[in-house]
């Protein structure tokens, strides 16, 4: 009876709190299927932060070359290039003067210990074929320009020569007769000799009228090297084997393409072709340091086109023929010839940090070597703490020189300190670069940051966040796209009121544009864009209602895209096809 | 449920009756001459929705002890006795999904014991809880988007979690049995208790492609976590313990 009292005490105690106790149960689940009603399903695309952002320009105006050319991808790494829809990008089309690869995600993240290089070879009608070696070392975006010479108005100092009807050969290919060329009145000279037997690439003779085209780089006009397909900061296989980044000085380069119908010349057989170049005795040989003379020795070497690597050849000298001082050579195969003294490089160089405002900025550096003819502009992307853009490596450049580098800014308000920077090694070294953004607004400029999402009228609450990159430029200008990354549908664009931009995205063989112009209208702001579809038409125009001016000039513009459920569909099974 | 009730019923029962067994020895051993010290110091083992854990309870005299207990629970222990870590594959809108729950309880905890009978007690005190409770959700599958085949890995992970709004927390208990034996060496005890951690709070936080889905749900994340905060139990955690303690020192009843 004790026992049975004691329990009854001991359950009266825990049921007490219970039924006291005011049961919210149901009102508390109510509050909680409110708050979660609004709940949106949002997936990004891949990022694919390795981007290699081809530009392919006129080597003489430096404009975007609209036609459309193809660029065949080829090299050591080719099996891991895409086009940005994650398509195999053997064969592609450039749009609009670019074309954007990516390289395979899963090895973009060992870059700095396996680099991964391409080649991109441009066939354009009207402009001299290229091939260019790509190397990755960062996972970023590189953006690589690709000079092309246009034949009937090439660079100051870039001497093209075509003929129709350069030579005749027989069925085993043997021409019939003496065949050449000449250039600058006679200072290049292309001859073969009659008898000699013109193979192509898989060893077939080369038969009938035989069509010539010798572009020759005149290596005393800056111009002319700059147009150099490739540049001169090259890798390269040396006498000894081994494969070495090497920075050239030119002393005469030659491109010779020679064909017949489909058939192109790539060796030759009883004989060779002769190639010469007379030299400019202001010339400085830079072994010496003094002027270029007679018996100087001078590398030769010959491009190869599979791997866009130089390959050593032989050593030439210099020979005195009457008063000119020349070049010559008879080569076997047909490529880029290139006579070329050369100092070696690193491949990985000096690195700069970037400190300071934790905004994401950009801007090019351009390195100039004091005691050497060596410089070159990159574009860079930099965000001081961030694992990828916190930093830019040098890449290719001579070793053991001292050189200057000078910051400039393409973000407006933005400046570098140091602007220009004595570095005593290019290839070793960590420097720091703060950036600087001013404080006091700039009359007219204008951030805009972008929130980007697709969705369709049959699920509002299925978002999609794009990541992408937007290119940026006044409308009507020849200037340079500006790249702005969309990272999960976010990114900035620097612009100023009043003026009309163009906008556009790529994605794999697609492109889409917009017009973009923000006006200031009494104190508001008045966005308004017109956007073209692929087709090339153009939509309506959509002028969104009038905002404030911020205080910080930054405006937010949040645009969901309301996307066909069948476009829709497509791009979901990229984002979501789990 | 019906089950539970009689297990616990059967458990309470068990310990009422030993602690019975000990009142009758009680009486054997009345000795007069000396009054009896209760101070005493056991070392005990549990296991509860808290975790297995170690204690040590200090009788301070009659009525009150000290209990200083560590509990630990997460995937480890429990992969001993079910497959915690193996992935859950689940079906969402017609999209292959696993998900993989990830437990982490337990914490260290000072708990003062009322004894009110020889076999029941009310208990009072803090835990500092280590209680971190999540789910991670990934594709069950490799995707191809054009020519590239993306694991689930490269995809990303979404994960959710829910945590203690604040990890020092008040715990209050009801027990049966003793958590150190007033008369013998061994003891046991059954406590039904909670501790209260003010609110859950929930985060949401997604990698790579699911980057998204956590940025696009940040501000209902926050307002349901507000909304949590009003709602009166959330950051209750339940507790259900069994232990078993052996007296280390201390009179024992002749």
């Amino acid at each position: 009876m004790k026992k049975l009292s004691r329990l009854i005490v001991y359950v009266a105690l825990a049921l007490t709190p219970m039924l006291f106790s005011h049961c919210t149960l149901t009102e508390d689940l109510g509050k909680l299927k409110t708050s979660l009603d609004s709940v949106k399903i949002a997936l990004g695309t891949p990022e694919f932060k390795a981007l290699a952002h081809l530009q392919f320009v006129d080597a003489k105006t430096n404009q975007y070359i609209a036609d459309v050319a193809t660029v065949t991808v080829g090299g050591k790494n080719a099996s891991a290039i895409y086009n940005t829809l994650g398509q195999s990008a053997t064969t592609c089309k450039t749009m609009m003067g670019m074309l954007d690869l990516i390289i395979d995600p899963h090895l973009a993240t060992a870059l700095d210990t396996n680099p991964v290089e391409f080649t991109v070879t441009t066939n354009l009608a009207g402009y001299v074929n290229v091939t260019q070696k790509v190397v990755f070392i960062e996972n970023k975006i590189k953006s690589v320009t690709i000079p092309l010479i246009k034949i009937s108005d090439a660079p100051q100092g870039v001497s093209v020569s075509q003929k129709t009807n350069f030579a005749s050969a027989t069925n085993t290919g043997a021409l019939t007769l003496p065949a050449s060329e000449s250039l600058n009145s006679g200072a290049q000279t292309v001859d073969i000799q009659q008898g000699v037997i013109l193979k192509d690439a898989s060893g077939n003779p080369v038969t009938g009228t035989v069509n010539s085209q010798v572009v020759f780089f005149n290596p005393t006009n800056s111009t002319a090297q700059a147009s150099i397909p490739g540049g001169l900061d090259v890798s390269a296989k040396m006498a000894d084997g081994t494969t070495s980044g090497i920075k050239m000085v030119s002393a005469g380069m030659y491109g010779v393409n020679l064909t017949s119908g489909n058939q192109e010349v790539k060796t030759f057989e009883n004989g060779g072709i002769h190639i010469k170049t007379k030299l400019d005795p202001t010339m400085i040989n830079p072994k010496t340091g003094v002027s270029i003379k007679e018996n100087d020795v001078i590398e030769m070497w010959s491009k190869n086109e599979g791997s866009g690597e130089w390959m050593f050849e032989k050593v030439d000298t210099v020979r005195k023929v009457g008063t000119d001082l020349v070049l010559e050579e008879t080569v076997k195969h047909l490529s880029m010839w290139n006579w070329d003294f050369f100092t070696n490089s690193c491949f990985y160089g000096a690195k700069i940090v970037f400190k300071g405002d934790n905004a994401r900025v950009s801007g090019t550096v351009t390195t100039n070597v004091y005691s050497w003819d060596f410089h070159k502009t990159d574009y860079f992307s930099a965000l001081p703490g961030d694992p990828t853009d916190g930093f830019i490596q040098l890449y290719n450049t001579p070793n053991n020189k001292a050189a200057k580098l000078t910051f400039t800014s393409t973000t407006p308000g933005v400046t570098f300190t140091p602007s220009v920077l004595d570095v005593s090694d290019l290839c070793s070294g960590s420097y720091e670069v703060t950036i600087n953004k001013s404080t006091t607004a700039i009359p007219g400029a204008l951030t805009v940051m972008t929130d980007i999402s697709l969705s369709s009228k049959s699920q509002p609450d299925m978002l999609i966040k794009p990541n992408a990159s937007i290119y940026l430029r006044p409308s009507g200008t020849s200037t340079s796209w500006i790249i702005n990354s969309i990272l999960y549908g976010v990114g900035t664009l620097n612009i100023q009121l009043g003026v009309d931009y163009d906008i556009l995205a790529m994605y794999g063989t697609s492109n889409a544009t917009a017009k973009l112009r923000v006006d200031k209208v009494n104190d508001s702001l008045v966005v308004t864009c017109t956007p073209t579809v692929n087709s090339g038409s153009t939509s309506n125009t959509v002028t969104l209602p009038p905002i404030p001016i911020p205080a910080n000039n930054t405006i937010i513009v949040k645009y969901n895209i309301v996307l066909s459920d069948n476009v829709f569909s497509s791009l979901k099974s990229i984002s979501t096809k789990l | 449920m019906r089950k539970l009730l009689i297990i616990i019923f059967v458990t309470i029962s068990a310990t009422l009756m030993a602690q019975t067994q000990e009142t009758t020895n009680v009486t054997v051993n009345v000795s007069p001459a000396k009054p009896r010290s209760y101070f005493g110091i056991a070392l005990g083992v549990s296991a509860s929705t808290n975790g297995v854990g170690v204690n040590v309870t200090t009788a301070l005299n009659k009525f009150l002890a000290l209990r200083l207990s560590y509990e630990k629970l997460d995937n480890s222990l429990i992969q001993n006795v079910y497959a915690i870590n193996n992935p859950i594959n689940i079906n969402l809108g017609g999209q292959s999904l696993s998900m993989t729950p990830t437990i982490k309880t337990g914490g260290i905890s000072a708990i003062l014991d009322l004894y009110l009978g020889k076999s029941f007690y009310i208990s009072g005190g803090v835990v500092n809880t280590d209680m971190d409770l999540a789910a991670t959700l990934k594709s069950a599958s490799p995707i191809k988007l054009g020519d590239i085949t993306f694991t689930p890995d490269d995809l990303g992970q979404l994960g959710l979690t829910i945590k203690p709004l604040q990890k020092l927390s008040p715990y209050g208990a009801i027990g049966f049995g003793r958590n150190i034996s007033r008369d013998h060496r061994l003891s046991m005890s059954l406590e039904f208790g909670a501790y209260y951690m003010k609110s859950y709070v929930i985060g949401l936080s997604g990698t790579n492609m699911f980057t998204p889905t956590a940025q696009a749900n940040q501000i209902l994340v926050d307002n349901l976590n507000t909304t949590l905060t009003t709602i009166s139990w959330s950051g209750i955690y339940p507790v259900v313990k069994l232990g078993i303690s052996y007296k280390i020192f201390g009179e024992t009843k002749k």
